[in-house]
């Protein structure tokens, strides 16, 4: 029968585990973390759209287009600023989730995981919506003298293949990743709830 | 001393410690690596922030804990093999001291989660102010279940073991 010191000493044996190397050295930049896997679409998204943005920026001064219609450059324009807004947009959630402070007490640090959860709902309800409408009537903006005299069936073929594309980009996609962030974070979420449960049920019977 | 200096002083320190608690929180060497990894990877992102009133040690493992919690979802399923196949598969007599330790990492990891924390920190010989101070539980109510956790686990273990 062994008592709790036996297991103490037991416990206490030192292990083969060694020296830190240049291999774990290296691990750390190479490993990611469940809130560096949250962060890391976030930022490549901001990077991506600011892309987009100067792209199509650059051909609307420097593309030589000659369109007749001021609204067809209006439309590149709103492009190009709907994209920034969204590259903005998710930088400052990258940020936030930058911001959550791993050296805090288990608690306070489930209050922040709580937080950044409850905001990125809040925003998956309008952000995307909003996003793919406005997105898509600046393409209708711009794309009004691109079809003007073109032959019907062809405008219909480019319409069918572009509208099929967002169909499937906004309900297939999108929802995909929002429901894989979403079940990512609950997962947090409630789990840490569980063991916030378990210390404060400690503190009431106490 | 500069911040790879600083790291691997730390890492040197505290890293078998840090290995332990990620053990007995899992129960699963493979798991816990991945755990060490982890709080490692926040030590050195975090290191800049660190104010020299705070203990080292207090806030590497306050990381540790923090980490842990965060992948009880992974670990979900390493618990049922665990609780079914490993305990199960551990021969009725315990012959090596290796074995031993083993056992108790696995008894450990079947304690609720909290506890698992705690009674690693308790076995490190952590003092309880500190122990306090990483959990964020006050010492009065840690002495009461730090001393209902040491019964359960020596039961635990001695059940397993077949002492």
């Amino acid at each position: 029968m062994q008592d709790f010191d036996s297991l103490k000493n037991m416990w206490q044996q030192p292990t083969k585990s060694g020296e830190v190397n240049k291999e774990i050295l290296n691990s750390i930049t190479n490993t990611k973390t469940t809130k560096m896997k949250l962060q890391k679409p976030q930022l490549h998204g901001a990077i991506a759209l600011t892309i987009t943005a100067i792209l199509i920026a650059c051909l609307a001064l420097f593309g030589n287009f000659n369109f007749i219609h001021w609204y067809t450059y209006g439309g590149m324009v709103l492009i190009c600023m709907i994209c920034l807004v969204q590259a903005g947009f998710m930088y400052a959630t990258y940020k936030k989730i930058k911001a959550i402070d791993d050296t805090v007490e288990p608690s306070a640090h489930l209050q922040q995981w709580e937080a950044y959860y409850d905001l990125r709902k809040k925003q998956n309800r309008w952000n995307m919506p909003v996003y793919y409408v406005l997105l898509n009537v600046a393409m209708a903006i711009y794309m009004i003298e691109i079809f003007t005299g073109r032959p019907v069936v062809n405008v219909l073929i480019f319409i069918g293949v572009y509208a099929a594309w967002m169909l499937f980009a906004y309900f297939y996609l999108g929802r995909k990743n929002l429901r894989r962030e979403d079940n990512r974070l609950q997962g947090i979420i409630d789990e840490l709830r569980g063991i916030v449960g378990q210390l404060n049920a400690e503190e009431n019977k106490a | 001393m500069n911040q790879q200096d600083e790291f691997t002083r730390l890492y040197n320190e505290y890293g078998e410690g840090i290995k332990k608690l990620c053990l007995g929180y899992t129960g699963d060497a493979v798991l816990a690596q991945d755990l060490l990894q982890e709080t490692f990877i926040a030590v050195w992102n975090n290191m800049q922030q660190f104010r020299a009133d705070a203990k080292w040690s207090t806030w590497i493992y306050r990381i540790a804990v923090n980490t842990c919690l965060t992948h009880l979802r992974k670990k979900t399923a390493t618990m049922v093999d665990i609780e079914n196949t490993s305990l199960a598969m551990l021969p009725d007599e315990i012959n090596t001291k290796e074995q031993e330790v083993q056992l108790l990492y696995k008894c450990i990891s079947q304690l609720p989660e909290t506890e698992r924390v705690i009674i690693t920190l308790v076995l490190e010989d952590k003092p309880y102010e500190e122990i306090a101070s990483i959990t964020g539980i006050t010492e009065a109510n840690l002495r009461v279940k730090i001393h209902r956790i040491k019964k359960q686990l020596t039961q635990i273990y001695n059940s397993h073991a077949g002492l």
